[in-house]
Order: structure tokens, then sequence, then C-alpha cells
């Protein structure tokens, strides 16, 4: 045990103030996108600089499949947040014991392990609910 | 470009034979198609075949059970969009006089593939499917916005499974003969919320086939002159930033080039067959291809519109709902189903006034893009 892998490199950073998710902004056109991409899709340019995506948002929709969907056990629940840099972000959910979600929830970013295959333990991101929604 | 005609349509009954191969039901319905159009098979000059997964020369051994070879013949894959990728290419080399017939199958035996019982995913190296989304959950988060942007209720979600099963009752081809009420579908197993069961298609067996040709050839062997006026497909767009899950944009542009190409307009439609995969999909369509203004879809379906005896009925043959959804073959299918209704020929399920309708088929999911990622659609007039 203990081996650990991201879902997929170059998605999670981490400075000071903790992880976040790794956007791309277009230093042509200033479009952003996540994760981020080899090349504009809006302009094509292929100058694309790196954007740190605030670890908070807005749930913008949410669902809850009550059946196993690839790696993960049935219930799971997957949710679009909106991030301020103008970048939606589709997520896994943790479920809140108090509180159903509902749309324009204040949602915060998790870094944690999305499932375990063989002795590795796959790493990415979900959002939970902000304290105090 | 010449005109299109539809000569022969055909299909098989849609369900569950699990002891059935794609060729055997797509034999069905290549044979059917070619008794309709009372032509020879050996002379068709060319032949595509459709299908989400199986082997990969399909059509090939359709076709050798019809005693046709050495013609130009082609496998489509295109997730959910295959049949109708696979019409809107025959509709092409015969607009353009590349032939001047030729049949498309489309067929599925889905309770034997890959597929069976799993709901439908993106690519193995899909960042959102790794995730989780599948197709239901990602209508799931559509029916969401449905819900808070235009005052849906969960009853609303249900209606067009509720008519598309009503219909279905009537098209002896259907996989359920069975009318479901609003509660019924509300009640049973929840799959990706607010998306029931009974919302979704379920998963089938069969086959649907198409002869089209040009119009000098058409004339020899029918009075009925059903054209495909245009036929338009289209692959996803880039996903954009704060981009209205509702508003249904590649959809939008498939029909708009359909109707530009065809010289008509949506208010020019009375028939509609479309990919109702999942019931709040239906409503998701209305707006896409232009039958209601922006924003309005819900009061346009609570007003009966859309039924079979409305002012513009959709998927009277009962949809992917009642019908079934073998995935290769529904894109051929709708063509079909909108032929037979101009024709006069729908018996039971005939919707009245059928002079031009409108053929839709959608399909795939990827990261990163809008879907659907393949998408057609085909209009037709008699």
């Amino acid at each position: 045990m203990g081996n650990k892998r991201m879902i997929r490199d170059g998605i999670i950073g981490t400075d000071a103030g903790g992880p976040y998710l790794i956007g791309g902004k277009c230093k042509r056109c200033g479009a952003a996108s996540f994760p981020k991409r080899e090349f504009c899709a809006h302009c094509l340019s292929t100058e694309i600089e790196e954007l740190p995506l605030s670890s908070t948002g807005i749930l913008y929709s949410f669902t809850t499949t009550y059946r196993a969907v690839a790696k993960f056990k049935a219930p799971h629940s997957l949710g679009y947040i909106d991030l301020p840099e103008g970048v939606r972000v589709l997520s896994p959910l943790i479920p809140s014991q108090d509180k159903d979600f509902q749309i324009g929830d204040k949602m915060k970013l998790v870094i944690t392990e999305l499932w375990e295959e063989e002795d590795i333990s796959v790493v990415g991101y979900k959002f939970e609910l902000e304290e105090g929604e | 470009m010449r005109k299109v005609m539809v000569l022969g349509i055909g299909q098989s009954s849609f369900g569950k034979f699990p002891d059935k191969t794609a060729t055997e039901l797509g034999t069905v319905a290549a044979k059917a198609a070619v008794h309709d159009a009372g032509i020879d098979p050996r002379m068709l000059q060319v032949a595509y075949g459709a299908r989400a997964v199986d082997g990969s020369t399909t059509v090939q051994d359709i076709l050798k059970n019809l005693g046709v070879t050495e013609i130009e013949m082609n496998n489509i894959e295109n997730a959910c969009g295959s049949g109708i990728s696979a019409a809107n290419l025959l509709w092409r080399d015969i607009a353009t006089g590349s032939y001047d017939i030729g049949i498309v199958v489309g067929t599925e035996a889905m309770t034997t593939s890959s597929l069976a019982g799993k709901l439908l995913a993106p690519n193995k190296d899909d960042l959102d499917g790794q995730l989780g989304i599948t197709m239901p959950s990602y209508f799931a988060l559509i029916a969401r916005r449905l819900m808070a942007d235009y005052g849906a209720t969960a009853e609303d979600l249900t209606y067009p499974s509720v008519k598309n099963h009503r219909n279905g009752c009537l098209n002896q081809y259907s996989m359920y003969k069975k009318e479901l009420s609003a509660q019924e579908i509300l009640e049973s197993k929840m799959i990706a919320d607010p998306i029931t069961l009974l919302q979704c298609c379920p998963s089938t067996d069969g086959a649907a086939a198409l002869i089209l040709c040009s119009e000098a050839v058409a004339r020899k062997y029918t009075s009925q002159m059903i054209q495909i006026r245009s036929s338009a497909m289209i692959s996803g767009s880039f996903d954009e930033p704060g981009r209205d899950l509702v508003g249904f944009k590649m959809l939008g542009v498939a029909a708009n080039k359909a109707y530009e190409m065809a010289g008509l307009g949506p208010e020019d439609v009375n028939v509609v067959e479309l990919h109702d995969a999942f019931s709040p999909e239906e409503i998701w369509a209305y707006e896409g291809l232009g039958l209601c203004r922006k924003g309005e879809a819900i009061s346009f379906m609570r007003s009966g519109a859309v039924d079979i005896n409305g002012r513009i009925p959709v998927n009277p043959s009962g949809g992917l709902l009642a019908l079934g959804h073998p995935l290769g073959a529904s894109g051929v299918r709708v063509v079909c189903e909108i032929a037979l209704q101009l024709r006069g020929d729908a018996g039971a399920h005939q919707v009245a006034k059928a002079n031009v309708g409108v053929a839709e088929m959608i399909g795939g999911y990827l990261e990163g893009l809008c879907p659907p990622i393949a998408g057609g659609v085909q209009i037709l007039t008699r």
C-alpha cells in the first residue's frame, strides 16, 4: 500500500494556499478552460498560460446515479461547479448528512482518493458544500 | 444536387432477441426494404451498414444474404448517431450523382453486445467518464436545469415517456405495448435523479433499412414520391464557458443547416421522430429543432402540441422509449418512420396531414466538447 497516482497528470497543483485545479488561459483572447488545453479552443492560439482556479464555486446542476458507474459504487453524486474564472468543472460531489444539494449552493474543492485499484490509491478532486451552506 | 427519393423502407421487430445476431436482424430489415421497394437486390450500387458495436464487416455479411456482392460497401460507427450518419452518406451519394440507388442497414444486437446492462459511458480514457458521467447522468444534469430555468415539474419530465408509450401501443414493431402513467414512471427505480428507470429507453435488439435512389429510378418503381429534401450531419462543438446547458447549440446548428438546405422552416413541419433516449431529452430537443421558441418548451408540451393528434406530433412511432433503441438501427429507423408517415401508411399511429417531416438522431459524449458528439437531421417531404 501507499502507492498513489493522480487520475490525470497536470490537473492538480499546490501552493501556499493549498491545492487547486490547474486551468488554462489563452494569452491572446483570454478564454479559460479546465483542464488546460494545448491550444485555445476559441482562437486556436497555442500560447496558453496556467490558470490556478479558485477552490470555491457555485453549484450549477447535480445528479446522483443509483448504479455503480466507472470505478465508483452506488450511489454516486456528480455536479457542475461554476468557478469565478469562467470555467465550469464536472466533479464528483461529497453528499452532506444534513442538507440536500441545491442549485446555487456554494461548493469547495477537496483533493481526495477517488478509488483504489490493486494497491494503488487514485487521487483526484471532489467538491463538497462549503461550511455554512 | 439531384433529388433523393426514399424507395424502400423495412425493419425487424424491436425487442429482446438474444439468439439473433446483428447480421440476422439486419438481413430481416434489408429484405423487407428490398421487398418494399419492389426491386431486384442486385440493382443496389452501394451499401452502408450502421452499428455502434459489432464485427467489422456487418453490411457485407448482411448483403451476402441478399445475394449482393462486389459493390462499394462501408460500415459506419458513430455512437447513437451511426444510423443517421450512414443515411447522410447515402443521401450524398445519390444527391451528387455518384450512385443512382443504394441501401443503408442499421442494426444492433444489444443484449449480447459489450454494452448490455450498462449505462452508456464515454471512452475509457475520458476524464468525465472516469469521474462517473454516463448518458443518463448527463441528461439528468440537463433535466435539473429544465426544472430550475423553465419551471418543469417532475411530472412534466415524464410526459414524453407517457406520450411515447401511448403511441407505442399503436405500432406493431414496438418493444413495449403498454401505457404508463406519470405516477408509475415517477415511482419506478431512480437511475440518475430526477431520471427514473421508466424515463430511460430500454436496451433493444433490432434493425432498420432504407433504400434511397434518384428521381429517375424512383419514377420507374413507385408513384409515391417521398423526397429527402435535406440532410445535415455535424459533430459536437467545443464547450463554452458559462454555456446554458438547456440551450441545445449543436442540434440547433444541424437543424438550421437542414432547414436552410430544404428551403423550409420549423413552421412547415408536421411530424418529427427524434432521439428520446431519456424522457427529459425530448423536451430539450423541441427548442433545438425550432419547434417552439426559446424558453417555451414546457408550455409548448403542456399544450398537447406534440401528441399524436397535436399540431406537431413528436415520436408517433413510440420513439426510443417504447419502440426501443438498437443503437445503430435507430438513426435509420427514424427516417423510415417519417417516410412511412408521409406515405400515409402508418396505420394506427398515422398522423393527420403529414407533408413535411423531420428525422433527428444524436449520440456520444466526449470531455471538453458540448454533447451530442454526432448528430444528424434530415427533412423529408412528399
